[in-house]
């Protein structure tokens, strides 16, 4: 919690839409790129000017993620993560710390995350040490600390994700189902990939409705009509969906992602991209836009490209970034697997459809950021599984070692990345932005590592208290101390358990 | 609520047919796979695809029709095959003589890998699901659409496994017989076949000395090899036959050594001599061609098979199924076969469609994952249809790219539509080097008779020495020294007697003048 709350991004202050479009809370600040600007733009325009479209300043901050339609500027995003983080953000502008409130917000649920991969490692045979521990090597050994500090939808996705595994887990009858249903919907106003992610949650509450079974020569279906009708709990999100979709862009079914986008604005407040002019000088009939199918992001030959980077590559693979969960959390597979685990179905389907979704899109770097953001909920599940891999081992001891060493370099670089920024670029433009640049351009953790010697942290308490002196890397050092001392903790609690066992 | 129904009959109607059916819905594939490409304009992409039908067409019919036609450089078997219904012009023209084939090999191939999963004690669930995965693959649809080798390579080899296989576990000798059959088939495919010669030979020189001791180790493979090595001396001979060098498909003029100097001289032959890159560019191509997922869930599926205990023949089996991995990488390192790919070997495609050869391999060892990991079974299968399915809707078979954009393809359709349009209907012959452009004298629709090319014999001899004798047209890239024609004739008196009637970007057309 110490560590989280020394990482969170941000500035003090109630920022107005003016001011966010200065360096200071863009490119200096926490609003780096604009995943992180179009999310927040939604937020202050819903809170501060009572509109779901944008006013001119906030379409200019949330360039270029900024949808145009209609004559008016709207989010290029689904709408669920804004909505979630408003509390956060009437809360800390009551304090005089609206974006710190909001990006708390994403704190809060990373925390709740690690406390869910805890409780779920227990459900399927971990204890609740190791679940924490499992937790622990999720939340600060892999790009989840990262986005956990700062405005992404990731946090939210994985907690709707685990809540809703772990309703499957728990409970049994219609009322686990209800709560299936609503999540998927929530989920699915979050991130619409979200829809696709909790496939095999999906499938497996379906099982519950409607079995099939072979018994020698007779096929027997059971069907379930009360657990059917629990579907019907799907239209209070559809609703919300329709409702929301049709306050932003005035159309029930639009898709966020679908709509024209407006990389930049002129002086006169007209959008300038080609795409745009093309959708202002055409009937909308006739525009691409109406063509624009979401199929179409995905391609099963991107795999090649999609594993290498998602898996392998220096600047987003989880080799790199996320090597402790990864090891140990195959290790849990390997037990769950062995043990004929009948979670393990509904565990390893999140996972593989999460790395072959993102291996099929087209940007499987996800813009500029940090590690593979796109497998944050799979790198979760790893987490169970390595809680699993911690319980179910023989050798406690050679264990822990392995957990200790690992931790200490997945930690170390994703403490840097957590403080620092998410901004590194993908590794196919470097070439073309050091010709533009004319300097060497890093694209892994030690780019991080630099902006930290150079003083150039964004973390709250570091940017708005005296802790600055401690110098970039001593506040490196602080927090990283503080991860560490929590999970030596944690490893002494599991070893003493060892030998009273 | 509770729904029953007794499926006994049904149960029983379906295990005793499932071949049956499974015939039947290859053949509702492949036959709606050609209809779709040969709709489109895609069944004779190729470049290759053309040339492989006009070997085929010459042999029937031509200046000199006959066997000596079947030419030096590729394997003949897909050629004597295409010649039992190319001398219709229609099946020629439309590739179908060509295309049969290779629909016929895709159902064979589907049906050895099911049989393949069977005989491996996999379950109905997992050979269905191999079936599928080979099946459903638009690389795999789009070949056996058009008249390429790779299907007859793929049926020929796997088949050649299967019952390789089969002997191994059954120690009936028939099965060697009839695997040393279709590997025969194989080595006169392509010379993908010989390697799996070269790595069968050892397996069952092994495996029958390990069982049986050295002499009928020795018998064995004697039997086997005089069999399966039976199409590797029948090539040499041709070539000793008719070129008067048994080795004239390996260094002579058309070879794919001369091709592969040619672009290692002008340094496009990074894979020569570079194991690293060789096994990467076959990677890739066995990601683009397969499926990224189906190469690493069969790879997986690979190794689980060969990690089962107590059964040695598995171990063979997946070794032999593997041939074609360890031949391209091979090949690659040696200089003797070139592969691009897009984004690592340059910006274009290049025979990419050799990753394809690993296909049947990788769907034997998924069904066989499936069938032994039972807790992720819906994890593989569902994975596998998500990948399926966006590759379906999107379109996306590499080949495809290959065969239209790629170095592969070459558009003649604007020298091959003058020749249809000048000289089809008006008296004299053509001049022209097949090795150089058969693609247009396919596209040209014009019959062979009216073309004098390399395997015209003395025609040729006599129209290069005095072309203006015997030619009313010159069709060839003037000025290039790999057009074969203009290499020929470049120091006769040719430029006399010939005008210059048009010019395109794959050739240049001359008429005789007045």
């Amino acid at each position: 919690m110490i560590s989280l709350a020394l990482a969170v991004r941000g500035i003090a202050g109630n920022p107005s839409e003016l001011e966010l479009n200065s360096s200071k809370w863009k490119e200096m600040g926490p609003f780096e790129l604009s995943p992180e600007r179009g999310r927040f733009a939604l937020v202050y325009s819903v809170a501060e000017n009572k509109s779901w479209q944008f006013s001119l300043p906030l379409a200019r901050f949330a360039t270029p993620d900024l949808g145009y339609l209609n004559g008016k500027y709207v989010s290029l995003f689904a709408p669920g993560l804004s909505l979630a983080v408003l509390p956060g953000y009437y809360l800390g502008r009551a304090w005089g710390v609206s974006q710190i409130g909001s990006f708390a917000i994403i704190a809060l649920f990373a925390l709740i995350n690690l406390i869910l991969i805890a409780w779920m490692a227990k459900e399927i045979g971990a204890g609740w040490l190791t679940g924490l521990m499992g937790g622990v090597v999720w939340l600060f050994g892999t790009p989840a600390f990262s986005y956990a500090v700062n405005l992404y939808q990731h946090q939210l996705s994985t907690m709707i994700i685990l809540l809703a595994l772990l309703a499957l887990i728990k409970l049994k009858g219609g009322k686990g189902l209800i709560i299936i249903w609503l999540l998927i919907g929530i989920g699915i106003l979050v991130d619409y990939p979200n829809g696709i992610l909790m496939m095999p949650i999906i499938l497996a509450a379906i099982g519950r409705v409607l079995r099939l079974r072979l018994e020698r020569n007779r096929l027997k279906i059971y069907i379930r009509p009360g657990r059917v009708l629990t579907l019907g709990v799907l239209l209070l999100p559809l609703l919300g969906f329709c409702w929301l979709n049709r306050q932003i862009y005035g159309n029930p079914w639009q898709l966020a992602g679908t709509v024209a986008s407006a990389k930049a604005i002129d002086a006169q407040g007209r959008p300038t991209e080609p795409e745009v002019e093309l959708a202002l000088k055409i009937t909308r009939a006739e525009t691409k836009i109406e063509n624009k199918r979401v199929i179409d992001w995905f391609l099963s030959r991107n795999l090649r490209q999609g594993f290498q980077t998602l898996l392998l590559g220096p600047d987003r693979g989880t080799v790199v970034y996320a090597l402790a969960v990864s090891i140990l959390g195959a290790g849990g597979l390997v037990i769950m697997e062995r043990e004929k685990n009948k979670r393990l179905a509904v565990i390893l389907g999140i996972i593989g459809i999460n790395i072959v979704f993102y291996a099929m899109w087209g940007d499987p770097w996800g813009g500029w950021a940090f590690g593979a953001r796109y497998l944050i909920p799979a790198y979760a599940l790893l987490g169970v599984a390595t809680a699993v891999f911690l319980e179910k081992t023989k050798d406690q001891r050679a264990a822990v070692i392995a957990l200790l060493l690992l931790f200490v370099y997945s930690a170390w670089v994703n403490t840097a990345g957590a403080i620092s920024s998410s901004a590194n670029p993908p590794l196919p433009e470097v070439l073309n932005l050091e010709q533009i640049s004319q300097r060497e351009e890093k694209y892994t953790v030690w780019r991080n590592i630099d902006e930290i010697k150079t003083g150039r942290v964004k973390a709250a308490i570091y940017v708005n208290t005296s802790v600055k002196q401690l110098g970039g890397e001593g506040y490196m050092w602080l927090v990283y101390g503080v991860t560490m001392t929590g999970m030596v903790s944690l490893t002494m609690g599991y070893l003493r358990r060892g030998e009273k066992g | 609520m509770k729904l029953e129904a007794d499926i006994g009959r049904w149960r029983e109607w379906w295990e005793k047919y499932n071949e049956a059916i499974l015939v039947g819905l290859l053949a509702v594939f492949s036959f709606n796979a050609f209809i779709y490409f040969y709709d489109n304009g895609l069944g004779l992409a190729y470049n290759d695809a053309r040339s492989h039908l006009d070997i085929g067409r010459r042999v029937v019919e031509g200046l000199s029709p006959g066997l000596a036609q079947l030419g030096s450089v590729w394997l003949p078997l897909l050629h004597v095959l295409i010649m039992l219904t190319v001398w219709n012009d229609f099946m020629w023209h439309s590739g179908l003589a060509g295309a049969i084939v290779s629909m016929i090999s895709f159902m064979a191939c589907g049906v050895y890998i099911y049989r393949f999963a069977k005989e491996m004690e996999v379950g109905l669930g997992g050979r269905w699901l191999a079936e599928a995965v080979f099946v459903l693959n638009l690389n795999i649809l789009y070949l056996q659409s058009t008249a390429m080798t790779e299907l007859l390579l793929l049926a020929t080899m796997t088949g050649g496994v299967y019952e390789l296989m089969r002997w191994m576990k059954t120690d009936n000798f028939f099965h060697l017989v009839k695997s040393a059959g279709l590997i025969f088939l194989a080595t006169l495919t392509r010379y993908d076949g010989w390697f799996l010669l070269a790595i069968a030979t050892p397996i069952v020189a092994a495996w029958m000395w390990q069982k049986r001791g050295w002499k009928a180790g020795e018998g064995a493979t004697i039997m086997f090899v005089t069999l399966a090595g039976m199409g590797v001396i029948m090539w040499f001979g041709w070539n000793a036959l008719i070129f008067k060098d048994p080795l004239y498909f390996m260094l002579g003029p058309f070879s794919a050594k001369a091709q592969q100097d040619l672009l290692e001289n002008a340094g496009n032959l990074e894979s020569k001599h570079n194991l690293a890159m060789s096994a990467r560019l076959y990677f890739y191509a066995l990601m683009y061609n397969c499926g990224g997922l189906v190469v690493i869930v069969g790879g997986l599926g690979g190794l689980r098979m060969w990690l089962e205990k107590g059964k040695a023949w598995l171990k063979m089996t997946v070794t032999a199924l593997s041939a074609p991995l360890l031949f391209n990488i091979l090949a690659l390192y040696l200089g003797h076969s070139v592969l691009y790919v897009s984004g690592l070997s340059g910006n274009t495609w290049f025979n990419i469609r050799y990753g394809i050869m690993m296909m049947p391999a990788l769907a034997v060892f998924i069904g066989f994952l499936f069938d032994r990991i039972k807790t992720i079974r819906g994890v593989i299968a569902g994975l596998l249809a998500l990948t399926i399915v966006v590759a379906a809707i999107n379109k996306d078979a590499v080949t495809l790219d290959d065969a239209r954009v790629g170095s592969s393809q070459k558009n003649v359709t604007e020298v091959s539509g003058w020749l249809r349009d000048n000289a089809a209907d008006r008296e004299g012959l053509v001049l022209i080097s097949a090795a150089s452009h058969d693609a247009i004298i396919f596209s040209s629709g014009m019959p062979m008779k009216r073309f004098i090319h390399e395997g015209t014999g003395k025609y040729w001899q006599q129209a290069i020495e005095n072309p203006s004798a015997w030619a009313r047209w010159l069709v060839m890239r003037t000025h290039d020294d790999t057009d074969f024609l203009f290499v020929e004739i470049k120091d006769t008196n040719w430029e006399e007697r010939y005008k210059l009637v048009d010019h395109y970007p794959f050739a240049d057309v001359y008429e005789l003048k007045d």
